[in-house]
């Protein structure tokens, strides 16, 4: 296998086939949509909140593989999250591209993209859901579902 | 004799690996290589203005290099060849200079099928002059729409802004069929040419275009250099796009008046060195049996296709095998991405491009968001083929 093969191992693949678990939310607090102008990918990430913690994460997700990955593992690891962590999550993705750092904690799963901190020109696919996510929650001002 | 390989260096290497992004960028020459380093190393001077002999040397090699493309082109005359820093250089200096002379409620007409390039700077103008843009659609096989054409042109309809071959599927459009409307109505029609140049000459004359723009970088010459072409009364009728040194015929703080084309449009030292090295890719190209070129590149693009219909999940965007198109292929496999492709196969040393190629409005057409690319030019060979072929099925493989 070479490093661009690692980059597809079963858990990236797997994540991305949970992508579909996304979809719309009836009841979103915050909606993002998220472009990469390189390349056209765009991801579209919902919240619903519950008091100050994400309950549900939904959107839509078009793009690669690593996109669909990132944008799943998020749907999964954010519910229960209160808005600061779910909102760390794009720090531990940061790192992880420019330095490998691992990431810890809950969003430990972010480490299955280890593979892809050598592959520059691929960091913007994994970060665009975080993206996505960060500005969804940073741009709630109220509770109130949209 | 030399083999088509043989003349590009990083193809004779075997440095660019299975070349098959020629849409994006073609290889250089070894001919434009040395013609501009024997310019750099002991002709360079500035143009147009010295008078002492090595600048007499370097506008002559300048101007020498217009005429090379002239021919290549089928232009009547070098003065009708502007210099620009692109293909996108030159619609942007067309939108500027003749959208100066069009009014409110004037008309543009352009092809869904065009690359960005020769959509935004059309947005652009309506956006600063409020004219008003029109959308000729293209069929399913990708080729713009003629028999919709006379349904948009108006009294209105000022221009007509489409490729002659299309970056995304290789779809080559009847460009003098959409000439020959227009010019029926008075209306002036610009050609995208940047995909065409690479396969063979063009005749601007023949085609009956008002404004035909390439760039060196996919006709195997330097980055950084285009051309815009324009007829002789048309270039005369327009505006200058760029203020500066080189393109004026007087200045005082009271007024201004300017050169003659094509200098009007060649504000400030223009980029010479690529100009002359565009000059040899046109020598170049000029020079080559195309008739064989085209015959193998049409074989490659069938085994190319044979490949992809021999898979599962695979579809074709674009025209068929035997239709009138480039040997650009776009296609798109179910459940794997454009990206993700290009990733693995690229990793295998096979050259691809993934995305929407700068065409997104096409992509909306025909419903996808991306594609993957294969582009072939004359320096591609049968081991091409085979390996996109092996490529392919290892990514496949790995994304399964």
């Amino acid at each position: 296998m070479s490093g661009t093969d690692d980059l597809y191992d079963a858990r990236i693949k797997q994540l991305a086939a949970r992508t579909a678990g996304l979809g719309p939310l009836e009841h979103a607090h915050c909606r993002h949509e998220a472009d990469n102008f390189l390349c056209g990918d765009r991801v579209t990430v919902e919240v619903e909140l519950d008091g100050g913690a994400v309950k549900r994460v939904g959107g839509r997700v078009r793009g690669c593989l690593l996109v669909q990955a990132a944008a799943a593992l998020i749907g999964e690891t954010a519910p229960g999250l209160d808005r600061a962590a779910a909102m760390d999550g794009i720090r531990h993705a940061r790192a992880l591209m420019a330095d490998g750092t691992p990431a810890t904690g809950a969003w430990e799963g972010l480490n299955a993209f280890t593979p892809a901190h050598g592959l520059k020109h691929r960091h913007d696919c994994v970060l665009l859901p975080f993206e996505a996510l960060e500005a969804c929650l940073g741009g709630i001002s109220g509770a109130q579902p949209r | 004799m030399l083999s088509h390989s043989d003349q590009f260096p990083a193809v004779a290497s075997g440095l660019a690996g299975t070349y098959l992004d020629n849409a994006a960028t073609t290889q250089i020459a070894a001919s434009v290589l040395a013609r501009m380093a024997a310019f750099e190393t002991a002709g360079r001077a500035n143009v147009k203005r010295g008078i002492y002999p090595l600048a007499i040397q370097a506008t002559q090699a300048f101007e020498g290099a217009r005429a090379a493309v002239a021919r290549y082109l089928g232009a009547g005359d070098s003065n009708e060849v502007v210099f620009t820093s692109g293909a996108t250089a030159a619609v942007n200096l067309v939108a500027h200079g003749f959208g100066a002379g069009l009014a409110a409620g004037d008309e543009i007409i352009v092809g869904e099928g065009e690359h960005h390039a020769n959509i935004v700077p059309w947005q652009m103008l309506r956006d600063r002059a409020g004219v008003v843009l029109k959308v000729l659609p293209v069929d399913d096989r990708g080729y713009p729409r003629i028999d919709a054409l006379a349904g948009l042109i108006t009294e209105r309809t000022r221009l007509i802004a489409v490729t002659h071959a299309s970056n995304v599927t290789g779809a080559v459009t009847d460009v003098a069929a959409i000439c020959d409307m227009a010019r029926a109505k008075g209306v002036r029609v610009l050609v995208d040419g940047a995909q065409m140049a690479a396969h063979g000459a063009v005749d601007v004359t023949a085609l009956g275009c008002d404004f035909y723009v390439v760039t060196g970088h996919k006709m195997f010459g330097p980055t950084g250099v285009g051309v815009l072409w324009a007829r002789a009364e048309v270039l005369d009728a327009m505006a200058p796009f760029m203020g500066g040194g080189e393109m004026i015929r007087r200045v005082t703080f009271e007024e201004t008046t300017y050169a003659p084309p094509p200098h009007r449009f060649e504000a400030g030292t223009p980029p010479v060195t690529q100009a002359i090295g565009l000059g040899a890719a046109a020598d170049m190209l000029l020079a080559t049996d195309w008739p064989e070129v085209r015959s193998r590149e049409w074989n490659l693009l069938g085994g190319l296709m044979d490949v992809l219909d021999a898979r599962d999940r695979v579809t074709v965007i674009g025209p068929g095998a035997d239709d009138r198109r480039l040997p650009i292929l776009s296609f798109t496999v179910a459940g794997a991405h454009p990206h993700d492709l290009c990733e693995l196969m690229g990793a295998r040393g096979v050259a691809l491009r993934g995305g929407h190629h700068c065409a997104q409005p096409l992509m909306d057409r025909f419903g996808v968001e991306a594609t993957t690319r294969a582009s072939l030019a004359l320096y591609n060979t049968p081991a091409d083929v085979d390996a996109f072929s092996d490529a392919l099925d290892h990514a496949l493989t790995v994304l399964s």
